[in-house]
């Protein structure tokens, strides 16, 4: 119970500070926000190895375990078990490095992103038939407009009309505008939510 | 009013009453108990009752004491010699008689009583509650047999006969020579016997021990007959009546009955020796065996009086060995005078024919006036009704307490008595005696003796009193009054009425009944004189507890007793009985008819029950799966998909076709990109920042490389690498390796690696506030970026990512410590338009998204990534566009449709 | 001047939750019925009963970036759910793409465990870094989501339009999605994808239409203020442009 109450001092400590001191042009209050902010990167780095030794031991109980797809895990681990050998010993820039990144890490992200493509295409065209309401069909309306007016047709060109009209129009306004009252709107839940952690109604550290 | 109690009988009287009605003594003088019902009876001990019992009662149980101890000697002696057969024990009945003390008798005590045998205090006091007929028990050998303070074991006399010891009377020996002279005639009809129940023995007579449980022994008792004992002891026929808790009597008998024979007991046989068939098997009481035809030789003194006269136990002349319990029974002259049957048994169904010789009793005979020789009891037909008994005076007043209307006397031989009399505990009675209670009377139930009723030595001519109970229950006027007595039928017909209060199961569960002591003759009453009899019982105060207990009914006004009426049911099972409902009707002759089992419904019923069958089967049926058509279209439509994208973009890459112009328009926002680059001077320091991922480092390598291709030719500025994704790094390493090879930037010298900077937001607010402390490393030192110190020292920022939202926190973070150094942001398609704003509101030089920004500065002729991947694009961005729309449509309507099926 | 605008703002929002967090209402306060939210809740009931897992993904904002209020808002909304399916016989499993706020999922399960009671059944691997970056994130999601007895995928936080692969797998298994998320990209996708989407700021209202305590709707009541007054600023400085005083 204590060690709750003092992580809840420490936090709301420390977000008056920065909070206060991003705001408030305070000279007094710049090292030390900054200096909260460097502990605040020091933690985070921290919180990489700990999410990696997480991860590590979440794949080691599945092979323990011998669960479902356990050989997966063992092959994560295996992997990265070795990059980080290799990283270990011939540094994150060497050539090993970048030869496990160039072969393995970009071609399957890659891979992953144009299985995106199919499964964006495949959602849009069954769409209608999961949800038929005036929405959907402007949300599909939407999207073949925004695509045709950004393509260009084999030796014509960018189509017209499309591409000079209806295409900046739907980036620059019904796109910017819509966007930008979606961000105010996160922006406001985004203020709410860092208050509510500020005066202690959250508390995800430990307890409510 | 409250009841006083006598002080020398210990018999209720009322309380205006200053004499007893059962003794004759005056009430008043002792203290006198004042009895309120409902009270628990003090329990007194029979010796203390002596002095008040009658003298003939006294001499009798002497004598009976006498002839016990003579039997048991003999008895011991005859089993030493040989093993007797084991036989069944009758209950010790007169177990309680045997505590009556010696000393204690007084002239009261008949004659023949004092010959009884001296009882042992303990067995008196063993047998201070009157045992029930379960509990009698008879015992032969050398245990005390006490009822009511008499021995029931038949004792030696000094005449040599079998009877109970105070069944012995030196004066009697003539009547006690006719009683068995009666007997033995009874017992020389041996085919005269009635046939019974149990011919083949495969219906065991009951063996409940209760009185009728010699006519068990009949069926028990083997041919030999016992030797009927010249003192006449009625000892054997009691010491033969089976136990009360032992069942025995189907298998321990030696004989089945049979139903050509019946096997009397000994007093009831005459054609046998008496002798032989007392000493063997002793079924028969001493007492009895006079009325053998053996017993002809028999000394007559053997013969109670009691057997003898009119009234047998009207006067205590006679010394017969009666049984103790049989004490007020009354000894007369008139007994003497009678022919071989005693006065108590004027008539019962075993009566004998007149020209047999047999006693009355064992023809059949109902004429009870016309049997000389037979008791009343055993003449007449209904032996122990209650008006024979009260025309005849001839019952004893004991047995009126057993009496009850002629009509229900039919089945008196298969009955048992069930009334129940509490008598006062003064005596040392047998419990079944001793529970017969005259609080609650029923038909026939006791009745305290009027006042003036006779002594019993008085009455000579009169019946015994105790023969009420055989009388019919005919009118009162056809019948002499007699005194009242205390009666109670021995055999209660079934029609009886339950008797009240448990009358029934107390018949031997208390002492001795006081009327036993002092018995006199009572009217009969037949069952609408309950009230009459209640009311010479004064009215008692009830405690107040006892009052809280009563039942509802009680308050009510009592209800007259319910008769029963209706035909008298001739045949059949129920015969004898009334109101039985008729056969006839109830059970229809022939085959029953078929009644339909099908459940009456109508229409509208059914259809409910159809309809609500449905609905639970609906319920209870498996719901189809979505079924593998529906996944299997899914997975089709997405193979399809798939492969027309791989078709369409390796074609176009293979073939590298170009046939697709790129754009020629510039956009404002990537208008001022060039311009602002060229500006730059040689050599400057540029920070690159790339935050993007892999996955998306085709488009914005295709949207970066033709502007960095330009800017690093055109300026060869000195980069500096950063990156706050743990991939960022390599993916700058990538770039500058592959794409800008030709540029041919040399690591430490013009490009800087510094890696990644942790925290995000906060990573950049400090790497802008201090770039060295933000990363700290030796790299700072190289030629690349040895003059910067601040982020402000950079030339300009480029940014590459992927999401808007980190070209914002780069934008509003590094917007101070910027100084005024332009930002361009290469983003891809999807980020650009967020971060147009900042474009268009200036906090940004220039924008440029995704692969249409990067064919922009791409020209026709160059080799870079926008141009070979342009027609591609192109083409897969059009089947993508076709597909959304072609598909959309179909699947609209397909839902269009699917929807309205489902709805239908 | 950005600065006053900003400082100004954050005090007037911190004085409207505390005033509206410490009012005492009679009645509890109504909002619109957002299906999303009620079919988690069903969903969440539903995966107790037939012994189902639940799948909740809180992306991989940062806690140090403007996407953390996504990543805390799902954290309060796991804090909900995880109580409600804690006692089930499969209990509900966390992924995420950051590091700390894998860390924070474990502590926000813990503790729903002991607030429902049976903290002995919390089980420390619940709550999984599922990895560094969003499309490897996604694939190890999707491995998760793709596992047996997982009946509900609960999509709430900060995604890239990698979400597109989760909604993917969900379908492929017949699980119910709810889904929200904060970036416009990740909207899109999860508009086309999902049933109900959760659009803006609903993210946000999660936690109170799960039943969070009285400063999640304090929360969602000073947004709407600040809403209207920024609707009302917006157009009053449009009319005023267009007027031409500014």
């Amino acid at each position: 119970m204590k060690g709750k109450l003092v992580a809840t001092a420490i936090a709301i400590a420390v977000g008056l500070f920065i909070l206060v001191g991003t705001l408030l042009p305070f000279q007094i209050l710049v090292p030390v926000r900054l200096e909260l902010l460097h502990w605040a990167v020091i933690i985070s780095s921290a919180a990489v190895l700990v999410g990696i030794a997480n991860l590590l031991n979440v794949h080691m109980q599945k092979v323990r375990r011998r669960e479902k797809n356990s050989a997966y895990s063992a092959i994560l681990i295996l992997s990265m078990s070795l990059t980080l050998a290799l990283g270990v010993l011939f540094g994150p820039n060497g050539g090993w490095m970048q030869m496990a990144f160039e072969g393995i890490i970009f071609p399957v992200e890659a891979a992953l992103m144009a299985l995106l493509a199919v499964t964006l295409i495949y959602a849009s065209v069954r769409l209608l038939r999961r949800r038929t309401d005036i929405m959907s069909i402007v949300f599909i309306a939407t999207a073949a407009l925004t695509i045709f007016a950004s393509i260009s047709l084999p030796f014509l060109g960018e189509i017209p009309i499309f591409g000079d009209v209806i295409h900046p129009w739907l980036t620059s306004t019904l796109a910017a505008g819509g966007a930008r009252g979606l961000l105010l709107g996160v922006a406001l839940g985004a203020l709410t939510t860092g208050l509510r952690a500020l005066f202690a109604f959250d508390r995800p550290f430990g307890g409510k | 009013m409250a009841d006083i109690l006598c002080p020398h009988c210990g018999m209720p009287n009322a309380s205006e009453q200053g004499v007893c009605s059962f003794c004759l003594k005056p009430l008043s003088g002792k203290s006198a108990e004042v009895y309120r019902p409902g009270e628990a009876p003090t329990k007194k001990t029979t010796a203390e009752l002596e002095s008040v019992l009658p003298e003939w009662l006294r001499e009798a149980r002497e004598k009976a004491r006498l002839a016990d101890a003579e039997k048991t000697a003999q008895e011991t002696q005859a089993a030493a010699e040989r093993p007797a057969p084991k036989k069944e024990e009758p209950p010790d009945f007169l177990a309680g008689l045997a505590s009556l003390g010696k000393d204690d008798q007084d002239d009261e005590i008949p004659d023949w009583m004092k010959t009884a045998p001296p009882v042992s205090a303990p067995s008196i006091e063993k047998e201070k509650t009157f045992p029930r007929r379960q509990e009698i028990r008879w015992e032969g050998d050398g245990v005390t047999d006490e009822v009511g303070g008499l021995a029931t074991t038949p004792a030696a006399s000094e005449n040599g006969d079998a009877m109970l010891p105070w069944m012995h009377s030196s004066e009697a020996s003539s009547e006690n020579e006719e009683v068995a002279d009666w007997l033995k005639k009874a017992a020389a009809q041996e085919e005269e016997r009635p046939v019974s129940p149990f011919p083949t023995g495969a219906l065991q007579p009951p063996v409940t021990g209760e009185l009728t449980d010699w006519l068990d022994q009949v069926s028990s008792e083997s041919a030999e007959k016992p030797a009927a004992q010249e003192d006449g002891s009625l000892n054997d026929w009691f010491a033969n009546l089976p136990r009360g808790e032992t069942t025995p009597a189907a298998e321990e008998t030696s004989e089945p009955f049979d139903g050509g024979e019946i096997s009397l007991p000994n007093w009831m046989q005459r054609d046998e020796p008496a002798a032989a068939a007392n000493e063997e098997s002793p079924a028969l009481p001493s007492w009895m065996g006079t009325f053998e035809p053996s017993a002809e030789t028999k000394d007559e003194s053997a013969a109670p009086d009691w057997m003898t006269r009119e009234r047998p136990f009207a006067e205590p002349q006679q010394e017969l060995d009666l049984p103790a319990w049989i004490g007020p029974f009354g000894e007369t002259d008139e007994s003497k005078s009678e022919a071989s049957t005693p006065e108590w048994m004027p008539h019962t169904p075993f009566a004998e024919k007149e020209e047999t010789g047999l006693p009355a009793w064992m023809d059949g005979t109902s004429d009870a006036k016309s049997e000389p020789t037979a008791p009343d009891w055993m003449t007449r037909d209904v032996p122990f009704s209650e008006s024979q008994a009260k025309d005849e005076s001839e019952t004893p007043s004991w047995m009126g307490a057993f009496g009850e209307s002629a009509a229900q006397t039919e089945n008196t031989s298969e009955a048992a008595p069930t009334q129940s009399f509490e008598l006062d505990s003064k005596f040392d009675l047998p419990s079944w005696l001793g529970s017969l209670e005259s609080t609650e009377p029923a038909q026939g139930s006791i009745e305290p003796p009027p006042a003036d009723w006779p002594a019993p030595s008085e009455t000579k001519a009169a019946p015994p009193d105790w023969m009420d109970v055989f009388r019919d229950a005919a009118p009162a006027a056809e019948t002499p009054a007699s005194p009242e007595v205390p009666h109670a039928a021995a055999f209660v017909p079934a029609e009886m009425e339950t008797p009240q209060d448990g009358q029934a199961d107390d018949l031997f569960s208390s002492d001795m009944p006081d009327w036993l002591s002092n018995i006199a003759p009572s009217e009969l009453k037949s069952a609408e004189a309950k009230e009459p009899t209640q009311q010479n019982i004064a009215p008692a105060e009830l405690p107040s507890w006892v009052q809280a207990m009563r039942p509802v009914e009680t308050a009510l006004p009592s209800e007259p007793a319910l008769t029963v009426e209706g035909p008298l049911e001739d045949r059949g099972p129920l015969a004898g009985l009334r109101g039985v409902l008729p056969l006839a009707g109830i059970i229809q002759p022939g085959k029953p008819k078929p009644q339909s089992i099908r459940l009456q419904a109508d229409e509208a019923q059914q259809a409910s029950a159809a309809l609500l069958e449905q609905m639970l089967a609906a319920e209870s049926e498996a719901r189809p799966l979505r079924g593998g058509g529906a996944i299997a279209s899914q997975s089709a439509l997405r193979w399809a998909i798939t492969a027309a994208l791989l078709v369409i973009v390796v074609l176009s890459l293979a073939t590298r076709l170009q046939i697709t112009p790129l754009p020629t328009s510039l956009p404002a926002e990537s208008a001022s990109i060039l311009p602002t680059l060229e500006l730059l001077p040689e050599g400057a320091p540029v920070l690159m920042i790339f935050d993007y991922d892999p996955a998306l480092a085709g488009e914005l390598e295709s949207a970066a490389v033709p502007l960095l291709d330009r800017f690093l030719a055109s300026r060869r500025p000195r980069v500096t690498v950063l990156s706050t994704s743990p991939t960022g790094p390599a993916l700058a390493d990538k770039l500058f390796a592959h794409e800008l090879k030709d540029l041919a930037y040399q690591s430490g010298t013009e490009y800087l690696n510094l890696g990644y900077l942790p925290g995000n937001n906060a990573g950049m607010l400090y790497f802008a506030e201090y770039p060295r402390k933000a990363i700290p490393s030796s790299a700072w030192d190289l030629p690349a970026a040895q003059d910067v110190t601040r982020l402000g020292d950079f030339a300009a920022i480029l940014l590459f990512t992927d999401q808007s939202e980190t070209a914002r926190a780069w934008i509003e973070q590094t917007s101070l410590q910027r100084a005024g150094r332009p930002m361009i942001v290469i983003a891809s398609a999807q980020a650009a338009p967020m971060i147009l704003p900042y474009a268009q509101s200036g906090q940004i030089a220039g924008l440029a998204g995704g692969l249409h920004g990067g064919a922009i500065f791409t020209s026709s002729a160059a080799e870079s990534p926008a141009r070979a991947y342009w027609d591609a694009y192109q083409f897969a961005a059009l089947f993508a566009a076709a597909m959304i729309v072609l598909g959309g449509l179909w699947n609209f309507f397909a839902g269009l449709r699917a929807r309205r099926q489902g709805m239908e | 001047m950005n600065q006053i605008i900003a400082l100004a703002l954050v005090l007037f929002a911190a004085l409207l939750l505390l005033a509206l967090s410490l009012r005492k209402r009679k009645s509890p306060a109504a909002f619109r019925e957002i299906a999303a939210f009620a079919r988690l809740r069903r969903a969440a009931g539903l995966a107790v009963e037939d012994g189902t897992r639940l799948h909740v993904s809180i992306g991989r904002g940062s806690l140090l970036s403007p996407r953390g209020a996504a990543s805390l808002s799902a954290l309060a909304l796991l804090r909900q759910v995880g109580e409600q399916t804690s006692t089930s016989d499969r209990p509900p499993v966390v992924t995420s793409g950051d590091p700390a706020v894998a860390a924070l999922s474990q502590d926000t399960l813990q503790a729903a465990y002991q607030a429902a009671g049976v903290a002995e059944l919390f089980q420390p691997n619940s709550g999984k870094l599922s990895g560094l970056t969003p499309f490897s994130y996604a694939a190890s999601a999707m491995d998760v989501a793709r596992q047996e007895y997982v009946s509900t995928n609960v999509l709430v936080g900060d995604f890239g339009s990698e979400v597109a692969l989760l909604t993917e797998a969900s379908e492929r298994e017949h699980a119910t999605i709810v889904a929200a998320a904060a970036d416009p990209s990740a909207q899109a996708v999860l508009f086309a994808s999902a049933a109900e989407p959760l659009v803006g700021e609903e993210l946000f209202a999660a936690p109170a239409y799960m039943g969070a305590d009285p400063s999640h709707r304090a929360s969602l009541q000073a947004q709407d203020v600040m809403r209207w007054l920024l609707i009302l600023g917006l157009l009053v400085a449009a009319a005023l442009k267009m007027a031409g005083a500014l």
